[in-house]
């Protein structure tokens, strides 16, 4: 920021405190509202978009106003939207993200004191509440209006159910009344659309199984493997009236309509897998999905310190295993080549042969709770089925202690070999950052990598979501979770690149709320990582993080391009270059600004460092989102800047398909 | 001769049968010796092995496509197959050139890999074959430049 800049900066916030308006200029200072919006607002610094003429940005009073309102939860008699968000409250759903409609039921869920957020676009909100999923382990719920609102979640959708996430989507849809007819607008058969992409769903129809249908949804939720679960709500149903419990079906409490009981292992397959794990050398456990949703990370390391087997990661979310244990992998990637023993753990999205560098001589043991989805694509030596936690115990009791520090000395050297090649690939970054005066991405990473881990920030600190496609390629290197839940791993096998912001907004709320496992972090800064591609699709989300005063800091990799841009030219494509192309030098930044956030400009390695501190410090005192926006270039994938782009490797830090 | 065309084949239906290939087929057989093994594995297309009994020799015949004799690629992974013998690669997963020879052939542009072996140890030097073809595309390929490479020639995904 220029010194000009600075001045202006402060004339502005010095004529802040001069307006008695409720503004991002003169807001609540340091109230935590509980409950309903649970956002913590605080004084914010001016934007460079309100030192241009024309009324200021500001946050208008009703927002903090209606988030400090106390909670006022449903009883009979009640409407059929207060029925279900009576219900969401009592299972636990810890946040709900939106775009209006569906009025009655979205009321009704914030009315209940569930975290309430209201967002830019009904996709980006899924993407909120899967961002939130992932890094807490509990449900979040999300919803749109009917037929538009609806369509427009649909890749969102995808993307979480890709990851496995405990989704609750919910959508109004019309009304049964009005079936086939056309009548009026936005009409849309829902539940067609989701195929494929959840675990159940319901259009329910008859107002007074209401109760019991969620009872199926949380059924679904809450037990073997978690995906989406989709439910839509005509308005005879969300509009019923119940006057008391007696009309409704299946009115009982939830340890009723389901258990919490989980499957345990068969001490037969338990004792098999103690003789395999004995005879092996370099054992391997790969802690995905399940171990995550299973809050089993504390047997996981037991199990791996008592018998020294090493854990790599591959799931949505990363941290469940430290990065910095010397038992991890997750950096040692050489290392996962010599595995001879394979132990999956709740990989609930199965890789096919060859999708990991295991080896072929390697054996697997595969631990899922889910018996159908045991034996594929990779064929099985041993399969458990059990939960996550339970097999983890079990395999603690039963293995005797030992140590096999040759296998421990291999990891440390691939780790470490990990680590030169990071540090090679950044002294390329500031040689090709210097030759084209721009920021190479592997700059990026490593300048991000030492001020969350190497600096004053406790390094458990910051939760990250991962995403971007070619920046991702080169920050996965140098991100770690040291904690569970401190990555949250964007494109995960979906591939999606657009819902990145929303992913941060998720994040976001996760750690400002402290849930699960961000409460020791609560209303710490998150980063989040994407490309100019992705933020296109998410950007507007930046009313959001500043509406909610969530702190957060999106970095952008802007090369001007798609990152696939090499597919349109570099095979004798005629006529094709311009499709993957944007306008050049693009500034986000500035959209951010003019969202009510702050802007980052950055087009060399000496910028990025500096725009990073002022970003999360602003974030951390004020609530202030920014978005720093990294020139690159579209030429760093081409093999003329070696690395170019890497490859994907799984599983591990560098992982994101599997 | 006959014995070590029955190891080879027991060795490589292991992985078959083991499910680390999607297939496994016994092509051709000639009268000198010479068995050809074609499965699917970390490709799209298919691997071609050949056992040449009475030469104790095993050769991986054109697994990487479009590259030209002598240039970068070609160079790169020449290194790659000495540095697999290097004391730096864990003993486990090193090529044992005190027991096996290797080398390395470009024919129009695509590269072979031939392992010589001694009489009796036909097994081992299949069990060699398979480790290595998963080194090329799970090291040499994945820890190089050859995104680009991958997308054009073995049609993998871009994103």
């Amino acid at each position: 920021m220029s010194k000009k800049e600075d001045a202006k900066k402060s004339k502005a916030s010095s004529s802040a405190e001069q307006e008695s308006v409720v503004s991002r200029r003169n807001f609540i200072k340091g109230t935590a509202i509980a409950g309903a919006g649970a956002a913590t607002l605080m004084q914010s610094e001016t934007s460079k978009a309100q030192e241009q003429d024309g009324p200021g940005i500001k946050i208008p009073e009703e927002i903090p106003r209606t988030l400090a309102e106390a909670a006022k939860p449903a009883n009979f008699p009640m409407s059929g939207a207060e029925v279900f968000a009576k219900f969401c409250s009592d299972e636990g759903v810890a946040g709900f993200f939106c775009c209006p409609g569906n009025y009655n039921m979205i009321n009704a869920i914030a009315a209940e004191g569930i975290p309430s957020y209201g967002g830019r676009c009904e996709g980006n909100m899924v993407s909120a509440a899967d961002g939130f999923i992932r890094v807490t382990g509990e449900i979040a719920a999300t919803s749109g209006t009917e037929g538009p609102g609806f369509t427009n979640m649909i890749m969102n959708i995808g993307a979480a159910n890709a990851a496995r996430s405990p989704l609750l989507v919910i959508a109004s849809n019309k009304t049964i009344g009005e079936d086939d007819t056309e009548h009026g607008i936005q009409t849309a058969y829902q539940q067609s659309q989701t195929d494929g992409l959840k675990k159940w769903g319901k259009r329910m129809i008859t107002p007074n199984r209401i109760y019991e249908y969620s009872a199926y949804a949380f059924r679904q939720l809450k037990t073997g493997v978690p995906k989406p679960v989709h439910l839509d709500f005509p308005g005879e149903i969300s509009r019923a009236r119940f006057e008391e419990p007696g009309e409704l079906q299946y009115y009982y409490d939830k340890t009723r309509y389901r258990t919490e009981s989980k499957a345990h292992p068969n001490p037969a397959d338990i004792t098999r897998a103690v003789e395999m794990i004995q005879r092996s050398s370099r054992p391997m456990i790969v802690a995905s999905t399940g171990v995550f949703y299973d809050k089993a990370w504390e047997p996981l390391l037991r199990v791996a310190e008592k018998n020294d087997i090493a854990v790599v990661e591959s799931a949505p979310q990363r941290g469940h295993f430290s990065d910095g244990h010397s038992l991890s992998a997750s950096t040692g990637l050489d290392a996962i080549r010599s595995a001879d023993l394979v132990i999956l753990v709740g990989q609930y999205c199965m890789p096919s042969i060859g999708e990991f560098a295991f080896g072929p001589d390697a054996r697997w043991i595969r631990i899922d709770p889910d018996a159908s989805d045991i034996g594929r694509n990779v064929p099985i030596d041993l399969g458990i089925v059990s939960s996550e936690k339970a097999a983890l115990e079990a395999l603690e009791d039963a293995l005797p202690s030992r140590t096999r520090q040759g296998w421990r000395d291999e990891l440390a050297s691939a780790r470490k070999a990990f680590d030169d090649q990071s540090e090679e690939y950044y002294r390329l970054g500031l040689k090709y950052s210097a030759d084209t005066e721009s920021i190479h991405p592997a700059v990026i990473g490593r300048q991000l990598n030492d001020f969350l881990y190497n600096g004053d920030i406790d390094r458990q600190q910051t939760a990250v979501v991962s995403g971007g496609y070619g920046i991702g390629r080169y920050t996965r290197r140098y991100l770690r979770a040291y904690r569970p839940g401190q990555i949250c791993n964007g494109a995960y096998q979906y591939g999606a690149i657009g819902p990145d912001i929303g992913y941060t907004v998720g994040v976001g709320a996760a750690v400002q709320n402290g849930i699960g496992p961000q409460a020791p972090y609560k209303g710490s800064p998150v980063i989040g990582i994407t490309g100019d591609a992705g933020a296109a699709y998410s950007i507007m989300e930046f009313d959001t993080l500043g509406k909610y005063r969530i702190p957060a800091v999106m970095i952008v990799y802007n090369n001007n391009a798609w990152g696939v841009w090499t597919s349109g030219g570099g095979r004798g494509a005629t006529r094709a270059q311009h499709m993957y192309l944007f306008q050049e030098n693009l500034r986000y930044e500035k959209i951010a600004e003019a969202l009510g956030c702050n802007g980052e400009y950055v087009t060399s390695p000496e910028q990025f460092t500096p725009a990073l501190e002022r970003g999360y410090k602003l974030a951390a005192t004020e609530g202030i989102s920014t978005l720093i926006n990294c020139q690159g270039k579209k030429e760093f994938w081409t093999n003329e800047y070696p690395p170019s782009m890497p490859r994907h490797f799984a599983p591990g830090a560098l992982a994101y398909y599997k | 001769m006959q014995e070590t065309v029955k190891v080879v084949s027991a060795e490589l239906q292991n992985y078959a049968d083991r499910g680390i290939f999607q297939n496994f087929s016994l092509v051709e057989q000639a009268s000198n010796g010479s068995v050809k093994y074609r499965f699917h594995w970390l490709a799209e297309m298919p691997f071609n092995l050949t056992l040449y009994a009475q030469k104790s020799k095993i050769e991986i015949r054109d697994i990487l496509p479009a590259v030209p004799f002598r240039s970068e690629m070609d160079k790169e992974f020449r290194i790659f197959l000495q540095q697999r013998s290097a004391e730096s690669v864990p003993l486990h997963r090193r090529l044992d050139d005190q027991r096996f020879t290797f080398s390395c052939k470009n024919r129009q542009e695509k590269l072979s890999i031939t392992i010589g072996f001694q009489v009796g140890d036909g097994g081992e030097a299949a069990k060699t074959a398979v480790n290595l073809l998963h080194e090329i595309f799970n090291n040499f390929l994945l820890e190089g430049p050859y995104q680009n490479y991958m997308v054009e020639f073995f049609n993998v995904s871009e994103e």
